[in-house]
């Protein structure tokens, strides 16, 4: 039992880890969520995995070990957290850069800082990843200010 | 003895306080805190100190279950040297009073002070290792700040930064040789050390040279002599309190109180001895050499101090004694040298000794003190120093030839260098002038009483040792006890017959009167002198070499693309995954006793995951993903969590659902080409990561202490007064983890809002957002005819 438990995590890790290092985005965040499965399902193989109750004082003992089922209940919920968080930032980056490829993506430690995608993070400049259609759009917003004014 | 070292901190924080109101004057406070250090006298003179009765100890605990305890021991050695730093520490408070202009940021200057000598006072007294390394590393961190405290000079600075690299590297030395010492010994404490069992641990040979660092770059051995000179950017009180007697001091003492562990060693003495001498005579060499006097000074320390651990590293009762003679010797005239120059800076503006001459016929008084100090430093009879001397050719000469050597060659220098300094006193009077030919000082007169007693004081000590040997004979007894000469039965003699030691003071006699005689040419020899070796350009060299070596690392390594970024470091944690699972035993049990159920859960789990590596449609991946999702919920439902099988398809849904909702946005689910060697190292981590989780999960199925579990279900219901043990462990015995983790949820809602808000496109991204009033505004406008 634990073994084969064993061998089905490392073949979810495995997949996470390679999804992980892929250039799309959207495999990043996938790979990410694939390794917390594993890490999920590793704690509790960890503790050993008995045929007994479920830890519900209802039943007839013995019980199996309550202490990493409430570890892993955490661990899912802050699993899930992050995944969404990285998928928004995912989302982010993609907007301001223009495109997915995690590899393509720069920052102020770039070898190349005047590289096409070097941009420096600083929010009050605009990235020269934006498309141009937004400084369009920024002109516009500027002139229904003046009318406003 | 535990007030000696707490008040000066005390102090220090007193006079920061009240630096602003009582500016210069907060000296006199800052002397009372040397006070208790100066009480400790009482049990000096006492007999607590005698051959046979135990030192008194103090302990305050601090983290006793790892042996981290102040325990003060007060034996003779370190109460001695306690007195010294109190003496010396007051002296260099009351002299700075008069010294420092009213300028100065006396908020700054005297709590450094005091915490510099609280720190010393705590090294020397601490019996504790792991607290004299504490208090080792204190006094490095404070040296540093009071070197620098003339930040605004770049040379303070650089002295500054210098002085602490250097006896910052000693200081992790040494930390490291306490803790080889305390493992091998059984103890954290000196006293309670099992010295045979150290000598016989294998850690003994790398304790000992450990141990050794950290007092050579303390006491500014070669080759790291290099700080001492650079660090007299210090203002020249600081200079003779830490520079002369105390912080520089403070190797010696390591090698003083180490030598009854390492003593027995070959080794021991067979490095200390030859790098001692080897640094009195390159530091009289390079002494004879400068121009400025408290470069002279500096240098002249750094040879006393070679001298010093010469004597230590005989590890013989003889050696030791003559040692602590020469210590309480060097104390009492460099500091007083370092109050003469002091002096001289003061009133005439220069320390350039070719600027200055015929000083006597105006500073008759600072002319006396400084007389009677550098003839001690000389070696010269009737002073302390000519004794002390005397005995160093004595141990010298049961050690060999070639020392003897050194030994009388270094000691000429030191006489010629003496010479050199005491001629600023001699000759016609001349203004000093700066190199425009203006005078630097208007008019040039004795010092006041605040900047000459101090230096009076301590010359007055010199003369002491030296006409009534017997005075600093019985302070020296004083740490026979302590280290292990109090049954050997030398005494200190002004005339002790015609004795080889005589002899070859004589023939020094003869070479320093060549020396001076050839002064000129000596000097004009020195300066065309370039040594190969410098340690100085070995030290930029060595500070240029890690900042370029740093700058490529961090450039190869860092602020890649994420997924070479991630390619290293995943590659580093393998490693040391790999290097666990090497040593951690593997259990394997047989695949026969598995039950059916097991079956559907492994297909949904590895369909889930080869599907997403295969997909070419991010809906599909999506999918799948929920379906490893589904899987381990189910796998949850056969480890008998309920709640977590709840939980994890409550979750799934929600995930899935983000997904969809960020795929809006998102671009099609493209597969980017990797190349085909980071296809290959990128199989290779895959495989190593899940291998290598496999094996770390088989190898942690052991128990590896009893569970804590049991507890958890016998008092859920009695505590928590509920009957689903998870549950009742997350919101009552976990209560506040869970807290957190709704924080933490929180925050991610919060992130995500903003986050997408901002992510719409085409809209200023600021407060200056147009909101939806000021848009219906514009259309209210619009719409206007």
């Amino acid at each position: 039992m634990e073994t084969l438990f064993a061998v089905l995590i490392g073949l979810l890790v495995s997949a996470g880890v390679f999804l992980l290092l892929s250039r799309t985005i959207i495999r990043v965040v996938l790979g990410l969520t694939f390794i917390a499965y594993g890490v999920n399902l590793a704690i509790l193989t960890v503790a050993g995995l008995r045929e007994e109750s479920p830890p519900l004082l209802t039943l007839e003992g013995p019980y199996v070990d309550p202490l990493p089922q409430a570890l892993v209940l955490t661990a899912i919920v802050i699993g899930f957290g992050t995944t969404a968080l990285l998928l928004t930032v995912a989302l982010r980056a993609y907007q301001v850069a223009g495109h997915d490829d995690v590899a393509a993506f720069g920052d102020n430690l770039a070898r190349n800082p005047d590289g096409p995608d070097g941009q420096h993070a600083d929010p009050e400049h605009l990235s020269p990843d934006t498309p141009e259609a937004d400084h369009g759009d920024v002109a516009e917003l500027e002139r229904l200010r003046g009318v406003m004014r | 003895m535990t007030l000696a070292v707490l008040l000066p901190f005390v102090m220090a924080a007193v006079c920061g306080l009240l630096a602003g109101t009582l500016g210069r004057r907060s000296g006199y406070l800052a002397a009372l805190g040397f006070v208790p250090a100066l009480l400790l006298a009482v049990p000096l003179a006492g007999n607590s100190v005698e051959v046979g009765s135990t030192p008194q100890t103090q302990l305050t605990n601090w983290v006793p279950e790892l042996g981290l305890n102040f325990v003060f021991r007060g034996d003779g050695f370190s109460l001695l040297f306690a007195v010294l730093i109190g003496v010396i520490g007051a002296l260099a408070s009351l002299y700075s009073v008069a010294y420092l202009s009213e300028r100065e940021r006396f908020g700054r200057f005297y709590p450094y002070l005091l915490l510099f000598g609280g720190s010393m006072l705590g090294l020397v007294l601490s019996d504790n290792l792991v607290a004299l390394f504490a208090f080792w590393e204190m006094t490095s961190v404070t040296s540093f700040l009071l070197i620098g405290l003339w930040h605004t000079r770049s040379e303070a600075r650089d002295g500054a930064i210098k002085a602490f690299l250097v006896s910052a590297l000693g200081g992790l030395g040494l930390l490291a040789a306490v803790a080889l010492l305390s493992v091998a010994g059984g103890s954290t404490n000196l006293s309670e050390l099992d010295l045979a069992a150290v000598r016989a641990s294998p850690m003994f040979v790398p304790a000992l040279l450990l141990t050794l660092l950290a007092a050579f770059t303390k006491s500014a051995q070669l080759p790291f002599h290099l700080w001492l000179p650079t660090a007299m950017e210090a203002p020249t009180p600081v200079s003779a309190f830490l520079h002369s007697a105390t912080m520089v001091k403070a190797g010696v003492v390591l090698v003083a109180k180490f030598g009854l562990i390492f003593g027995g060693s070959a080794l021991w003495g067979g490095i200390i001895v030859p790098l001692g001498l080897a640094t009195m005579f390159w530091g009289s060499w390079r002494a004879l050499k400068q121009t400025d006097l408290k470069a002279l000074l500096a240098f002249s320390t750094v040879s006393q101090l070679g001298l010093l651990m010469a004597l230590y590293g005989l590890a013989d009762p003889e050696g030791r004694f003559a040692a602590t003679t020469h210590l309480l010797n060097h104390a009492a005239f460099k500091a007083a040298l370092f109050f003469v120059v002091g002096i001289i800076d003061h009133e005439t503006g220069t320390r350039e000794t070719f600027r200055l001459s015929g000083l006597r016929r105006k500073l008759p008084l600072t002319f006396v003190v400084a007389l009677l100090a550098t003839l001690s430093m000389a070696g010269l009879p009737p002073l302390g120093g000519f004794i002390s001397k005397e005995l160093f050719y004595e141990a010298m000469l049961h050690a060999g030839p070639g020392f003897i050597a050194v030994a009388v060659i270094g000691s000429a220098l030191t006489l010629a260098y003496c010479a050199r300094l005491i001629r600023i006193f001699f000759g016609g009077f001349e203004v000093p002038l700066d190199d425009g030919g203006q005078p630097l000082k208007p008019a040039i007169h004795e010092a006041g009483p605040g900047l000459l007693l101090p230096p009076a004081l301590l010359a007055g000590a010199a003369l002491l040792f030296g006409v009534w040997p017997a005075s600093a004979e019985w302070l020296a007894r004083r740490a026979g006890a302590a280290l292990a000469f109090a049954e050997y039965d030398g005494h200190l003699l002004l005339w002790h017959g015609v004795t080889p030691a005589l002899l070859l003071t004589v023939l020094t006699w003869g070479l320093a009167a060549l020396l001076v005689w050839q002064a000129a040419r000596v000097y004009f020899f020195q300066v065309h002198l370039e040594s190969p070796l410098s340690s100085n350009r070995g030290y930029r060299a060595l500070l240029g070499g890690l900042d370029t070596f740093s700058s490529r690392l961090i450039a190869g390594t860092q602020g890649l693309a994420l997924p070479d970024q991630l390619r290293i470091t995943l590659a580093a944690a393998g490693l040391m995954g790999g290097y666990a699972v090497w040593r951690a035993p593997q259990v394997f049990q047989p695949f026969e006793a598995l039950p059916l159920s097991t079956l559907p859960i492994a297909v949904l789990l590895v369909a889930g995951a080869l599907g997403v590596l295969l997909s070419r449609n991010r809906l599909t991946a999506v999918v799948l993903t929920g379906l490893t999702g589904f899987g381990s919920a189910v796998a949850f439902l056969s480890m008998r969590a309920p709640d977590l099988a709840l939980t994890q398809l409550l979750i799934e849904a929600v995930t899935v659902i983000l997904f969809l909702l960020v795929f809006r946005y998102l671009p099609g689910f493209r597969s980017l080409p990797r190349g085909r060697v980071r296809q290959v190292i990128d199989v290779g981590l895959a495989g190593a990561a899940g291998i290598g989780t496999t094996l770390l999960i088989l190898a942690s199925i052991r128990f590896l202490s009893p569970p804590i579990s049991p507890y958890y279900l016998e008092n859920a219901y009695k505590a928590g007064g509920g009957k689903n043990v998870v549950n009742v462990i997350l919101v009552d015995f976990r209560g506040f983890d869970t807290l957190g983790e709704i924080m933490v949820v929180a925050m991610v809602a919060l992130a995500v809002g903003s986050l997408v808000r901002l992510g719409r496109r085409g809209e200023a991204r600021s407060e200056r957002d147009t909101a939806p009033a000021t848009q219906d505004l514009l259309d209210l406008q619009k719409r206007r005819p």
